[in-house]
């Protein structure tokens, strides 16, 4: 995945979680192995996006956007690095949530984090 | 083992509801109410790893009642067995038996699954004069060990059949476990069996079953079981407790008489040691409840309270937590329980899962 100029701009203002217009919105994130779980495989890796205000969040905050997962470093055993990236969506609220499949449980389950993105007093990523 | 386990302390229950009196929220926690549940605890050995205290957000009932839990862990289970060498009090005596096939699987007709019990539940009502409600984990996963295999459904019936045996030195009659496996079977994909207890020791005849299930799938899993309850109010509180992408804490009973699912549900988001997202996501629930005449504000903001407390004191971290319970009951409003814990830690950083990078 190449990295424009216009895209690295959105991505700062992103990062500082204020208004955001353009094609894309990206974020970098460090996923660490915490304890002693291993690390997801990169491609397990789940990026969504729900919508957190008006009529879709009172509905059960639908699920508005997946986005791209892409390795940015080499990492190493106990930490890696991604960028998320996601089409600029619709103006509103959203909350970011990065989700991968608990190692060896066949049961489907999942772990997710709920990002909060700086800026904010709420972390949610605020699109207008 | 976990390192989240290896870092826990065990401590005494009345030292610590003591060391923390001028904290507890008396808006939600009236202090009378506080006092006679340390004073109970007053005779409990040192070896819990957290304690809770039960309030009501709604309603009027000013009860609090008490919880506490044994976590597995290094020397944890030893512990045990060395303070059950000595007569207990009544709060502990009653819970004797499944203590020490915890403490002693090998020594125990219910080994492998006590073996396998990461962590077990006291919970004493107040005013603590009968058995505790005895609640042991079946999920291995959970609190427990994260590589171990994901039981199938037979272990966890098995698991559900012997805490019982061990609790109450008798069977389930075959009527329950059959009933356990309909409902456990069908959990949907990415779903849990957490843990089962009976409700015997509070004198009523059914069995609870908790379990996590994603959000999204409450409703089917509870059509697909026969849940009786009302699915309109469900519907519209289900997604302001718990966010789409959470896991939903559930517990449902069962009635053995009939064979059937009550109309009882309990509904929890994560319990939590509140991340930005986690206090934003409650604060939401906390709104709507007092938007809707469930809850007052004193109420709430002793909640916020307690988990804006110090969160050092001594050699070691004190963790508060606050975990909240949503109880739908067929012809009754709904009742929101709030719980309000704390567990000590050993010092040492603490390590995100995930992190923006600034």
């Amino acid at each position: 995945m190449s990295w424009s100029q216009e895209t690295l701009d959105i991505m700062t203002t992103v990062l500082r979680n204020s208004m955001t217009v353009g094609r894309v919105v990206a974020f970098d994130v460090d996923v660490d192995a915490v304890q002693e779980d291993a690390l997801p495989q990169d491609a397990a890796i789940e990026a969504v996006l729900y919508r957190r205000d008006g009529a879709d969040a009172s509905d059960g905050g639908a699920i508005a956007q997946r986005g791209a997962v892409a390795r940015i470093d080499g990492g190493d055993d106990g930490r890696r690095s991604y960028r998320v990236s996601f089409e600029a969506p619709a103006s509103g609220d959203y909350q970011v949530v990065l989700r991968w499949p608990n190692a060896g449980d066949d049961r489907g389950t999942t772990h997710y984090e709920a990002l909060a993105l700086p800026g904010s007093d709420d972390g949610l990523l605020r699109v207008r | 083992m976990p390192t989240t386990n290896r870092t826990l302390v065990p401590f005494s229950i009345a030292a610590e509801l003591e060391a923390n009196r001028p904290l507890w929220p008396a808006a939600l926690l009236p202090p009378d109410r506080v006092e006679a549940a340390r004073a109970a605890a007053s005779a409990l050995p040192p070896i819990f790893h957290w304690v809770i205290l039960e309030g009501r957000l709604t309603g009027a009932d000013p009860r609090v009642d008490l919880m506490a839990c044994l976590i597995d862990g290094p020397g944890v289970r030893d512990r045990v067995a060395a303070a059950l060498r000595r007569p207990q009090a009544p709060l502990l005596e009653d819970a004797r038996p499944l203590l020490e096939a915890w403490a002693r699987p090998a020594a125990h007709a219910r080994r492998r699954c006590m073996e396998r019990t990461p962590l077990l539940w006291l919970e004493w009502d107040a005013p603590f004069d009968r058995a505790p409600f005895q609640l042991p984990f079946i999920d291995r996963r959970f609190w427990g060990d994260p590589g171990a295999p994901a039981a199938g459904v037979d272990e966890l019936v098995a698991m559900i059949a012997d805490g019982y045996a061990a609790t109450f030195a008798e069977p389930y009659p075959d009527v329950t476990l059959a009933l356990f496996r309909r409902v456990i079977t069908a959990l949907p994909r990415g779903a849990r069996a957490l843990a089962a207890a009976s409700l015997r020791p509070r004198g009523i005849p059914r069995e609870r079953l908790f379990v996590s299930v994603p959000q999204p799938l409450v409703l089917a899993w509870l059509d697909a079981v026969g849940w009786p309850g009302e699915r309109a109010p469900l519907r519209t509180w289900l997604p302001r407790i718990v966010a789409p992408w959470e896991e939903a804490f559930l517990q449902i009973e069962l009635d053995p008489a009939t064979g059937a699912v009550t109309g009882y549900l309990g509904v929890e988001p994560r319990q939590t040691e509140l991340s930005l997202v986690e206090r934003r996501e409650r604060g939401r629930l906390f709104a709507r409840l007092v938007a809707d005449g469930l809850a007052d504000p004193a109420r709430v903001a002793a909640i916020e309270a307690w988990t804006g407390a110090p969160s050092r004191r001594g050699p070691h971290r004190v963790v508060r937590s606050v975990h909240l319970k949503c109880v739908f009951q067929p012809a009754a409003p709904l009742e929101v329980k709030a719980y309000l814990g704390l567990h000590l830690r050993e010092r040492g950083p603490a390590r995100p899962v995930a992190r923006l990078v600034h």
